[in-house]
C-alpha cells in the first residue's frame, strides 16, 4: 500500500473514526484503525464491536491495500504534523507502515487487516433518511434520562421511533422520562422502534454534528444494527439495544389528565431549584426538594437536620387543586435546562404520581417526572 | 506569672447559665438487680460474663468496686480479687424496660432528653426551666417510681455537666458553673474530660501535657502540629470549659456501633458470645430510641496479634428487631473465633441505616 494524501484531511477522518476503538484492556487489534486504500479513497474505519465508524478522504493512491495501525499514536503522529502531504507506504508481507512528511519518517507497527473484524453490513430492510440536525437535537435532550443502572440493561440507552413522518426518541431510568418528538418528513409510512446503546449515542451525536451538521443523514435498520450513512462519506453503525423496550409513555398520564397546572418562568425555577437544593438532606444520594403549588405562586423548600433550612418562591399561575409534593432535585434540574425557551408548563396530578413538564412554545420536548414519597 | 491567653478568653467569655442535665444512673445493672432482689443488697454484685466461661464484667456494685473489680475486667479475675462476689448474667429486657422508665421520667417537664445508652443521658430543659429544680425533681422522682439512684451534673456546657455528675457519685448532685469550672479546670486530667479520647490523651502526655492548665501553657504552634487545627480548637474549648460549637450533634449518623477493649485477651467464644450479645443489644436500644433500622450488621474482631477483621451481613429490608440483628451477628462472631487465638477488640454495629423521615424515590416500573 502506499498512498499520498493531504494531513489536515487525514487527520479529520482519524478525529472521526478514532472515537470508534476500543478501550485498553480489549483484544490489541480493536485499538487500531483499519485503513484501506484503493481508486483514489482512503477508507479509515475503527470498532470496538459495538459501535463503528468509517471516514473516507481523497488520497492519490500510489499500490492499492490495506493495513491496521495503533490507533492513538497515528492520531497523535498526524496531529502534530502543521500540515502538507503525507506519504504512507506498506510493503505487502509487513504489518509495518512508514509514515513519511517532509524530514520526518516513522515506521509504525502494525497489526494484519485480515484480522481486523469485519464491519457489519448495512443489509437490513428499514431504511429512511432525516435531518442529521434533529436527529442531534432528539438524542441529545434525552439521552441524560437513560438509565445507567447495569442491571436494566434495556432502558441503558434511547429508544428511537421512526415513521409516519415523525421521529420521536425516548429515555427513561425508571424514575423519569424525557421525549424529544418532531416532523421527519423524509421518515416514511412504516414505523420503526430501535434502542441505541446510551454509550453509542454520545459518539453517533458527535459524528452526526461534524459529518452531516444539518444535512440528511440516510438509515438504514436490520436485526440488531443501525446504520447511518452521512453526505461527507462518513459511516456510522452500532448494535442496538436487546430486549422489549418498556411502553412508558402508556404508564404516565396523557397530557389532559393532570389535575393542577402551574405555569412559571423556567429560568426563574431553576435557579431556585438549583438554590435550595444546597441545603437539601442527603436520603442516599437524592436530594429532596418539597413544592407547594397553590394560586399564584410555586413555593421551593429544603432543610437538612445538620445544615439548616433553605425557601424559595416564585410567581406561578396554577390552575386546580394546591399540591405539595418532593422531588429530587437533580431529576427538576437536569429536567430542566431542557426545556426551552422561556415559561414552563408543570402538570400535576397527586403527590404519588408522575409530573409533566414542557415549555409553554415547545412542541418538541417534554419531560415527565416521578416523586419522592415517604418510606412506608 | 502572666495570664494565658486561654485564661484570659476565660475570664472576658459572655457568662453563660447552667443550661444541661447530665444524669447516669448508678451501677445500673447492679442495681437493679439489688432492687430485684432484696438478699443481694450491700453484696458485691457482678453483672456480665460467668468466670467460668471467661466472661467479661459488664457492671458491678459499689461494694464490688470496693474489691478492684471493675468493667470490661475478666470475670475470673474479678472473682480472684473478690472470691464472695455473686455473678447474674446480663437481663437486657429487664434493664431496657427500666431505661424506658427512666427515660420518661426525664422527658416528663417537656425536657429533651439525649440519650447516651440504657444509663446515662444529656437532658436539656425547656426554655424557662431552671436546670436545677429539674434535676432535683428528676433525681427524686426516679427514686420514688423507680428505687433507683442516679448521680446528675447541672452545668452550661455537655463536658462539664458530664464531669458533674462523675464528681460525686454515686447519688451525686453536683453543679458546675463558671466559678467552680475556672476553679477546678486547671488541674484535671485532660483524660476526665468528655470527648477527650484515651489516643488523645496518650498522645500529649508524652509531650508531658496532662493537665488542663498544661494544654493552656503549650505554645499554640506545638498544639497544632500535635493535634491538628481541629482537635486544638476542640480541646482549646473543652479545656477552658465552654461548650464546643455544635453542642449537640444533628447530623445523620450512619452507623451505630459499639466495641470494648478487652483488658485481658478473651479466647472463650461464649465469653466473647456474651459480650457481643451485650453490646449488639445496646446498639439495638439506640436504634429503638431514634426510631432507626438498619440493613447490615457488622461484627469487628482484633485478635492479640493486631489482626483486626470486620464481617457484616446484609437483610433484604432494614430492621430494628433484637432477634435479627443478633441472629446475624452472632454467626458472624462465631466464623472468627477459633477458641484458641486471644481476641482484645470486640465490636458490634449496624449500618445502612433508615430514618423515620426517609423519603424513597417513586418508580414507573420494576423493583
Amino acid at each position: 500500500m502506499k498512498v499520498i494524501t493531504d494531513q489536515s484531511q487525514l487527520h479529520a477522518g482519524l478525529q472521526m473514526a478514532y472515537r470508534a476503538i476500543a478501550g485498553g484492556t480489549a483484544h490489541p487489534i480493536l485499538t487500531g484503525v483499519l485503513l484501506t486504500a484503493q481508486e483514489g479513497i482512503l477508507h479509515i474505519s475503527a470498532t470496538d464491536l459495538e459501535k463503528s465508524i468509517e471516514a473516507v478522504i481523497p488520497a492519490a493512491v500510489e499500490m492499492p491495500g490495506s493495513l491496521v495501525l495503533p490507533g492513538r499514536e497515528l492520531n497523535e503522529i498526524v496531529g502534530r504534523i502543521p500540515g502538507g502531504d503525507i506519504e504512507i507506504s506498506a510493503p505487502e508481507d509487513r504489518h509495518q507502515a512508514v509514515i513519511t512528511w517532509r524530514a520526518s519518517e516513522f515506521v509504525l507497527n502494525g497489526y494484519p487487516p485480515d484480522q481486523f473484524p469485519a464491519l457489519p453490513l448495512a443489509d437490513g430492510s428499514g431504511a429512511f433518511s432525516v435531518s442529521a440536525g434533529d436527529l442531534v437535537r432528539a438524542l441529545s435532550k434525552t439521552v441524560f434520562a437513560s438509565s445507567t443502572d447495569d442491571s436494566m440493561p434495556v432502558i441503558s440507552g434511547v429508544r428511537l421511533r421512526v415513521g409516519d413522518g415523525r421521529i420521536q426518541a425516548t429515555a427513561t431510568d425508571g424514575y423519569r422520562i424525557a421525549v424529544s418528538e418532531m416532523e421527519a418528513p423524509g421518515a416514511g409510512g412504516q414505523v420503526m422502534e430501535v434502542a441505541i446503546p446510551r454509550k453509542s449515542v454520545a459518539d453517533l451525536v458527535r459524528v452526526l454534528s461534524s459529518a452531516a451538521g444539518e444535512e440528511d443523514a440516510s438509515v438504514v435498520l436490520s436485526e440488531n444494527h443501525i446504520f447511518f450513512d452521512l453526505p461527507s462519506g462518513v459511516k456510522f453503525s452500532t448494535v442496538l439495544l436487546e430486549g422489549q423496550y418498556p411502553d412508558v409513555l402508556s404508564m404516565v398520564p396523557a397530557p389532559g389528565d393532570y389535575r393542577t397546572r402551574a405555569h412559571f418562568d423556567r429560568a426563574e425555577f431553576a435557579g431556585a431549584c438549583s438554590r435550595t437544593a444546597l441545603l437539601a438532606e442527603d436520603h442516599r444520594g437524592a436530594r429532596p426538594l418539597r413544592l407547594h403549588l397553590k394560586e399564584d405562586r410555586l413555593i421551593i423548600r429544603a432543610s437538612s437536620a445538620e445544615l439548616g433550612e433553605a425557601y424559595d418562591e416564585i410567581e406561578a399561575r396554577v390552575d386546580g387543586p394546591t399540591l405539595d409534593i418532593l422531588f429530587q432535585a437533580k431529576y427538576l434540574i437536569e429536567g430542566l435546562r431542557n426545556i426551552g425557551p422561556e415559561r414552563l408548563i408543570f402538570s400535576l396530578d397527586d403527590d404519588e404520581g408522575a409530573a409533566r413538564m414542557q415549555g409553554e412554545d415547545d412542541s418538541e420536548f417534554y419531560y415527565v417526572v416521578l416523586p419522592m414519597k415517604p418510606r412506608e | 506569672m502572666s495570664e494565658s491567653t486561654q485564661e484570659r478568653q476565660l475570664r472576658v467569655s459572655r457568662p453563660m447559665g447552667l443550661s444541661v442535665i447530665h444524669l447516669d444512673m448508678d451501677a445500673f445493672y447492679a442495681a437493679v438487680e439489688q432492687r430485684d432482689d432484696p438478699t443481694l443488697r450491700g453484696k458485691p454484685v457482678v453483672v456480665g460474663g460467668s468466670p467460668n466461661a471467661r466472661g467479661v464484667v459488664s457492671t458491678c456494685s459499689y461494694e464490688a468496686r470496693r474489691f478492684g473489680i471493675h468493667s470490661a475486667m475478666p470475670s475470673s479475675r474479678a472473682r480472684d480479687l473478690c472470691p464472695s462476689a455473686i455473678f447474674l448474667p446480663s437481663d437486657f429486657s429487664k434493664y431496657k424496660a427500666v431505661a424506658r422508665q427512666i427515660r420518661e421520667i426525664m422527658g416528663r417537664d417537656g425536657a429533651m432528653v439525649e440519650s447516651l445508652g440504657l444509663d446515662e443521658a444529656f437532658v436539656h430543659p425547656p426554655p424557662g426551666m431552671d436546670p436545677v429544680t429539674l434535676a432535683g425533681r428528676i433525681k427524686g422522682d426516679i427514686l420514688r417510681e423507680v428505687g433507683l439512684t442516679c448521680s446528675v451534673g447541672v452545668s452550661y456546657a455537655r463536658p462539664l455537666a458530664k464531669l458533674a455528675s462523675e464528681r460525686e457519685k454515686p447519688d451525686g448532685f453536683t453543679v458546675i458553673d463558671q466559678a467552680a469550672a475556672r476553679a477546678m479546670l486547671p488541674d484535671l486530667p485532660l483524660g476526665d474530660l468528655w470527648g477527650v479520647g484515651p489516643r488523645t490523651v496518650a498522645l500529649l502526655a508524652r509531650h508531658g501535657i496532662e493537665t488542663c492548665a498544661d494544654f493552656w501553657g503549650t505554645p499554640r504552634e506545638e498544639l497544632l502540629t500535635l493535634l491538628g487545627p481541629g482537635r486544638t480548637w476542640d480541646l482549646a474549648l473543652l479545656t477552658s470549659g465552654r461548650p464546643l460549637v455544635r453542642e449537640r450533634s444533628t447530623s445523620r449518623a450512619k452507623s451505630i456501633s459499639r466495641e470494648t477493649t478487652l483488658t485481658q485477651d478473651a479466647r472463650d467464644p461464649a465469653a466473647l458470645d456474651e459480650l457481643l450479645v451485650e453490646m449488639a443489644e445496646h446498639v439495638v436500644d439506640r436504634l429503638e430510641r431514634e426510631g432507626l433500622a438498619a440493613s447490615t450488621v457488622t461484627v469487628k474482631i482484633r485478635y492479640s496479634n493486631f489482626r483486626t477483621l470486620t464481617r457484616s451481613r446484609t437483610f433484604g429490608a432494614a430492621t430494628s428487631e433484637s432477634s435479627q440483628i443478633l441472629g446475624a451477628a452472632r454467626p458472624l462472631l462465631a466464623r472468627l473465633v477459633d477458641g484458641s487465638t486471644g481476641v482484645r477488640l470486640l465490636g458490634a454495629g449496624v449500618t445502612d441505616l433508615v430514618y423515620p423521615d426517609d423519603l424513597r424515590q417513586v418508580r414507573l416500573f420494576g423493583a
